[in-house]
């Protein structure tokens, strides 16, 4: 089966800093007794309750979010839970988030599917007193202090330097771009892309909406391939390459053709084994769920005030206002240190 | 119209004599039937692009075009016997998602084969005769009974695999998917084989030719005495069992189950089945028909890649094509 037992790995460093962060604000000392996981000098409050929500709430993406999230409530030795909708569907997202503030948790972290749709809820949960942190898709006019997130612009400049490296920094490299419009995130992508690859003198001649699922990035990779015969590579900002990569097998051109997609699923490991995909880009999305829990749990222990004492009365939020959560380039050689990364 | 239209066309053409009001007649009569009308679109398009979109007209293109049909093409099959019936099935892609799904998640388990696609056909026909039985027995409208089922079936999907894409198949299960006899790939050919015989049946078997009888005046239908609900029931296990069928042959396509495979495949469908002489009303369509609809949407797509319109256009060009084509349809069946 695909579901396989959690392995807890223990990441030395984070708990080294998380340890020495906590342990320096005082907290009730003594060994934790029960629950090994628990850090030293961390008192476990079991009925403290921390939960993340998220729309389309059974991709993979968000495994690691929440991988990350449970690590550090283990280490805290609080309640972390998952909940979202599975829709990819704003006022669904809102109604679940609701029911989440009604239930009166210590602190949320919520994903937003819509900037403004959420921001009310959003908004009425940090009202509530409850600490709330955002990751992956903010909504920056809402009262929430900090959001954690891969920078997309950025993620799109990094594959665009890879694409640019893959293809040897051939001038008037033609390249296609798989996006979905209207994704904030992906369009930030592909205009990253589109910069950094114009430096090394390359082109994206064709930019194709992704669809949904693999059948739509596969037929308008196969267009493009109809007009545009002699392209050089093609980076997909969503999750959809091993479509756009059966296209291009289709054309006997694997390899030749560089392709570049973002995250990692099973279906892009097998093929960037075998060689036809060339790399991927995979989001830290662990550090929004691990650095979100811990920041949560930081301002609702009244662990931080940013040096300003009152923040509250100062208009002032008690964290920065923005963490890049960063990027791995994954090809070939690397493949192996990513491969459980998704496992739940 | 549909079945009553075709027959009367058949007949004039027939005895339509040689006079010039008859060879009018003809063409009017001609026209009449929606394949025609849009058959002439699809040509008239094909021509028009070859001469003037380069790349376009190759063998090539209509090859890539026709591998891109594929699934679409058995769904939309699916949906076109589901209007016809006055029925309606939103869930057809969330069940091409669950067989699709279910078959890896079958051979990842260690099952051979043959037994994975079976258990996923079975998964396919359990969510078609759940449709069928709550349609029939329990009275609710088929647009909601399926509005539910596409989410329980997704919602499937998500528990069976966590959210996440399976992959790791033997190598005879990818085979058939990726198979081809000279250019044309195997899935054509199967997608060409149902099209076909769907097509023949629904206008030459009884058992089919009764759902047009349904779909257009069900009152009828029942006291003529022909089993409305057992009907029924064989719609919904039709459109649900090519759903199944097609995401088994998408996931030996690409080697991967994907759980948002088949995400929005019910509208296009719906689209194409329309475009295609299928009323929303039920008692018209054809699977010829729905199938052109779904040629000429993707004729239209693929120009609007070769030609390189932005991709903020795309969606809104797309759609005035549509508009465009669908009211040119009705006009014409206005006037004659």
């Amino acid at each position: 089966m695909i579901m396989r037992q959690s392995k807890c790995t223990t990441n030395i460093p984070a708990i080294a800093v998380a340890g020495v962060l906590l342990a320096s604000l005082g907290q009730s000392s003594g060994l934790a007794q029960q629950d090994q996981v628990v850090l030293q000098g961390v008192k476990p409050l079991p009925n403290e309750r921390y939960v993340m929500v998220t729309f389309l709430s059974g991709i993979e993406f968000w495994v690691p979010a929440r991988k990350g999230m449970e690590h550090a409530a283990k280490q805290l030795g609080v309640q972390a839970s998952y909940q979202g909708t599975e829709k990819y569907d704003a006022i669904d997202e809102a109604r679940v988030l609701d029911q989440v503030i009604a239930s009166k948790p210590t602190g949320i972290l919520v994903t937003a599917q819509n900037p403004e749709a959420l921001r009310p809820t959003i908004d009425k949960a940090v009202d509530a007193g409850i600490s709330v942190v955002m990751f992956d898709s903010d909504s920056p006019k809402s009262k929430r202090p900090v959001f954690l997130a891969g920078d997309n612009y950025r993620i799109g400049q990094k594959a665009g330097e890879l694409m640019a490296r893959l293809l040897n920094n051939k001038k008037d490299a033609k390249l296609e771009v798989v996006t979905t419009i209207g994704q904030l995130n992906m369009t930030q992508r592909s205009s990253g892309f589109q910069d950094a690859v114009e430096k090394h003198g390359m082109k994206v001649v064709r930019t194709v909406e992704e669809g949904g699922g693999y059948d739509a990035t596969y037929a308008r990779t196969k267009e493009v391939l109809q007009a545009v015969p002699d392209l050089d590579g093609i980076f997909d900002c969503g999750s959809m390459a091993p479509g756009a990569s059966k296209a291009v097998q289709e054309t006997g051109k694997i390899g030749t053709i560089k392709i570049i997609g973002m995250d990692l699923d099973n279906a892009l490991m097998d093929l960037i084994e075998k060689g036809q995909v060339a790399a991927t880009l995979v989001q830290g999305a662990w550090h929004m769920g691990y650095w979100g829990l811990l920041m949560s749990y930081a301002v609702a222990h009244g662990m931080v005030d940013a040096g300003i004492g009152d923040y509250k009365q100062a208009g002032a939020s008690p964290l920065p206002a923005y963490v890049d959560t960063g990027v791995y380039e994954v090809t070939k050689e690397n493949l192996k240190f990513f491969r459980d990364i998704n496992k739940p | 119209m549909g079945v009553e239209a075709e027959s009367t066309a058949v007949s004039e053409t027939r005895w339509g004599g040689g006079s010039r009001k008859g060879w009018r007649l003809h063409v009017q009569q001609l026209l009449r039937v929606r394949e025609m009308t849009l058959l002439l679109l699809v040509c008239g398009c094909g021509i028009v692009f070859s001469l003037t979109v380069p790349n376009f007209g190759s063998l090539a293109n209509f090859l890539s075009i026709s591998d891109s049909l594929v699934f679409d093409a058995m769904i939309t099959t699916g949906m076109t016997i589901a209007l016809v019936s006055g029925g309606f099935d939103l869930s057809v892609g969330s069940i091409f998602a669950s067989s699709g799904v279910i078959v890896a998640v079958a051979m990842v388990a260690g099952l051979p084969v043959w037994l994975s696609i079976g258990v996923a056909l079975l998964t396919a026909a359990g969510w078609g005769l759940l449709n069928g039985l709550v349609i029939t027995r329990v009275g609710v409208n088929p647009l909601l009974t399926t509005l539910a089922t596409m989410g329980m079936a997704r919602g499937f999907v998500y528990i069976v695999t966590e959210g996440r894409v399976v992959t790791g198949f033997p190598d005879e299960f990818t085979a058939p998917g990726q198979a081809a006899f000279g250019p044309v790939s195997a899935l054509v050919l199967i997608a060409l084989l149902v099209v076909i015989a769907a097509d023949v049946l629904l206008r030459k078997s009884a058992f089919l030719r009764q759902l047009y009888y349904i779909g257009s005046n069900e009152r009828a239908a029942r006291v003529s005495g022909i089993n409305v609900e057992r009907a029924r029931i064989g719609v919904y296990l039709t459109t649900a069992l090519l759903a199944g069928l097609a995401g088994v042959l998408s996931t030996s396509k690409f080697s991967a189950a994907i759980p948002l495979m088949g995400t929005g495949a019910e509208l296009k469908a719906i689209a194409a089945a329309v475009i295609g002489g299928a009323s929303l009303y039920g008692g018209e369509g054809t699977v010829l028909g729905g199938t052109l609809g779904l040629i000429f949407l993707a004729l239209i797509q693929s120009v609007l890649v070769l030609l390189n319109i932005s991709v903020y256009w795309q969606g809104f060009i797309a759609g005035a094509v549509l508009l465009l084509a669908v009211s040119l349809d009705v006009l014409i069946h206005k006037r004659s």
